[in-house]
């Protein structure tokens, strides 16, 4: 006697689990770099060596 | 040697857990008395075992045996006696043994008082809580055992975190794990009463008090949290909306509407499939929270223990109780009928209310949580969610609650009459509309969002004393007035009380959220510098030793108008062992406001960087939570759960379908 909607909280919760599942896997404190890829900025320095140029 | 006995007494446990989890169901199913009757004796057998072995630890921790790894990692020789007991739960396999205790003390509890519930119930109810604990100590002797050896042995422990030396780790985590583990008994009356299909008012009766000391105890234990992080720098404040603290605010609120539902089947035999639900979802939550916080699954400002490996363990569990829980729920809830009829305008359909809010509520804070894991696993990049959204989400869902919290008490159960409620309520609406537009005035400039708090804590207050007045004409005229007072039940009070709480704490976090000040500066001997109407002055900084660290204490006197009121002392520690710097604030803390100094690091001519706070009514925000324990604990005190217990030992031994129709006639009376 098992209807429908009593089984919606159970399918929200298989759901939520199975993303549980797949979130061990990765790694929340690995945040990729938003300048990857990116050209190093233009900037203007003299040498060291030869402070005139 | 003391470790094996620790680990042996771990194992006794295990068998007796699995023996209580097993035999007291089967005989509750196949009607065996004798297996029913095994249910007491052996939960209380498991209690003592799970005690010796916690004692182990706390004698391991207190004789620095340091060839115990989790000892050698958690402890030192200096450290000082209180931490070092504190230290057996600070860390993540201790913890686990703290909560496997702490679920062997409510089981003994509920074997205890427990006489006057049918035998099948207390057999399911205590068999239940036993699978749960053998979920609890397989994990540890499985993935985390507390009394693993280091051979050879380490010469000194490397040292509780010194974040965690604080007299809040001697008290916070039982309090909050004694909430958590408390709703495996609301739990294991749901999945009980579901197992025998007698879902009616007298269930509902007893899982009521359960419920409320459960709720109290993580009211308490969330309410300490949130002040260890106001006064530890780098945890955020008061409330951060981190996952650890959302981990402990979700089932906070769905017991709030458990005990509320409960309410509605208990005097009007209404919402069981719910309440049901509610109770399933309580400690789902509370085992989810685990599962957040010990499996590194998402990054917290306070995790202190995290491991994937271990995460998957929990997430079988969790995944094995929940699921099976919510199959019986399906398959068992659609029989539980529905109870008495009520209008559109009637309490039940406040009370409803009141339960959806908070759902959605819990709903949003889970949501916000984890939807970084959601985004991340379906590799759509990495997102953090932080308190604009739980703020933008949370404020606009507690107005109608609020709202319906002065007009729900007063409510008719059935059918109220709606304007009438509306001109009961005038004055009450008066003065709350006035007072929110009066205070913050007088707080210095106008916030409208503050107004809106004054406005919800007044309407609140303002509707408690209406209630009470018009509740107090209702007793007998002649009595004097004491005897009035005492013939309204404490279950009535108890209400007001939790109400007003909730008034309190909005109040703290209103005012001290719009209202707070502070200053970052660079300060040499003799500045001074002014917040909040208070002078400063730095008085230089000298060098102290503590047991196991060293430290610079800063001198700053405050003065108003001329005159010293009081010297802070903050510092800036080393721990030795971790060489670990810790800033320890000083606060002031008063009524109406706290004043907060944190010393930063020396700059240059011998000054240092100081930051100095002024946040008025912060306090309120835990006197508010005070406030709703004591209204839990007065609720609790209501002499209809004593008299329920009188009557059922005179009754003992008449069967207990008639005591079950006392009950119900008690409830009708």
């Amino acid at each position: 006697m098992v209807r429908v909607r009593y089984l919606v909280p159970l399918a929200i919760f298989i759901a939520l689990a199975g993303f549980f599942y797949v979130g061990l896997g990765l790694n929340p404190r690995d945040v990729p770099s938003p300048l990857i890829d990116k050209a190093a900025p233009t900037f203007n320095l003299s040498q060291l060596s030869n402070p005139q140029q | 040697m003391i470790p094996e006995i620790g680990q042996f007494a771990l194992i006794m446990a295990l068998c007796l857990a699995l023996v209580q989890g097993i035999i007291p169901i089967t005989g509750a199913q196949l009607n065996i008395r004798s297996w029913m009757g095994m249910a007491r004796p052996v939960a209380q057998g498991q209690f003592v075992f799970l005690l010796i072995a916690f004692a182990c630890l706390v004698y391991s921790f207190i004789n620095d045996d340091f060839s115990v790894l989790y000892t050698a990692s958690h402890s030192n020789t200096l450290l000082p006696l209180q931490y070092k007991i504190a230290g057996v739960w600070g860390g993540h396999e201790g913890s686990l043994l703290l909560w496997a205790t702490m679920l062997g003390l409510w089981t003994t509890l509920v074997t205890l008082f427990s006489k006057k519930l049918p035998d099948e119930m207390v057999a399911r109810v205590i068999g239940v809580m036993g699978l749960i604990s053998v979920g609890f100590i397989l994990f540890m002797l499985i993935t985390s055992n507390p009394f693993v050896r280091l051979l050879p042995a380490a010469p000194d422990g490397r040292d509780l975190n010194p974040l965690l030396q604080d007299p809040g780790l001697v008290i916070h985590p039982p309090m909050l794990y004694m909430g958590y583990v408390g709703f495996s008994v609301a739990f294991a009356f749901a999945i009980a009463a579901l197992l025998g299909g007698r879902l009616d008012a007298a269930w509902a009766r007893w899982s009521r008090p359960w419920t409320i000391i459960a709720w109290i105890f993580l009211t308490c234990g969330i309410a300490l949290g949130s002040w260890w992080s106001y006064y530890e720098l780098g945890w955020g404040g008061w409330w951060f909306w981190d996952p650890v603290e959302n981990a402990s605010f979700m089932p906070w609120l769905v017991g709030t509407a458990l005990i509320h539902s409960l309410a509605v089947t208990e005097k009007r035999g209404g919402f069981k499939s719910w309440t049901v639900l509610l109770a399933i979802f309580a400690f789902s939550l509370s085992l989810l929270g685990t599962f957040l916080v010990r499996s590194g699954v998402l990054t917290s400002v306070h995790a202190f223990a995290t491991d994937p490996e271990r995460g998957k363990f929990i997430l079988g569990f969790l995944f094995i109780v929940v699921a099976t829980s919510l199959l019986l729920y399906a398959w068992r809830a659609p029989r539980v009928g529905l109870g008495g009829k009520f209008e559109l305008v009637s309490k039940e359909t406040m009370l409803l209310s009141n339960n959806v809010i908070l759902s959605v509520a819990a709903a949003m804070v889970l949501l916000g949580t984890c939807y970084p894991i959601f985004v991340d696993a379906l590799g759509l990049g990495k997102v953090s969610v932080g308190a604009p959204y739980f703020n933008t989400m949370f404020v606009p869902l507690m107005v109608p609650l609020v709202f319906l919290m002065g007009l729900g008490p007063i409510a008719r159960w059935k059918k109220a009459n709606l304007p009438d409620i509306l001109v009961r309520m005038k004055w009450a609406a008066a003065v709350s509309i006035v007072t929110a537009i009066l205070i913050p005035f007088t707080m210095g400039k106008w916030v409208s969002l503050a107004s809106l708090g004054i406005l919800m804590a007044t309407w609140i207050v303002a509707t408690a004393v209406v209630q009470i007045r018009s509740r107090y004409r209702a007793t007998k005229a002649d009595l004097p007035w004491g005897m009035r007072l005492k013939s309204i039940p404490a279950s009535f009070y108890g209400m007001h009380m939790a109400h007003v709480g909730v008034a309190i704490a909005i109040i703290g976090v209103t005012l001290v959220s719009n209202y707070a000040t502070n200053k970052d500066v660079r300060m040499a001997v003799g500045d001074t510098v002014e917040v909040g109407g208070y002078t400063f002055r730095f008085d230089g900084v000298i060098k102290t030793q503590g047991p196991n660290y060293t430290a610079n204490r800063a001198m700053i006197r405050v003065l108003k108008g001329g005159n010293e009121l009081m010297s802070l002392e903050p510092e800036k520690r080393t721990y030795t062992v971790q060489t670990m710097p810790m800033t320890e604030a000083a606060i002031q803390t008063g009524i109406w406001r706290d004043l907060y100094v944190s010393l930063g690091e020396p700059v240059s001519g011998g000054a240092w960087s100081v930051r100095v706070y002024y946040k008025p009514f912060v306090v309120w925000i835990w006197c508010g939570a005070i406030f709703m324990a004591l209204g839990g604990i007065l609720a609790l005190s209501d002499k209809r759960y004593r008299l329920m217990a009188r009557r059922a030992s005179k009754k003992a031994g008449a069967g207990r379908d008639a005591m079950a129709t006392t009950k119900l006639a008690t409830e009708k009376g």
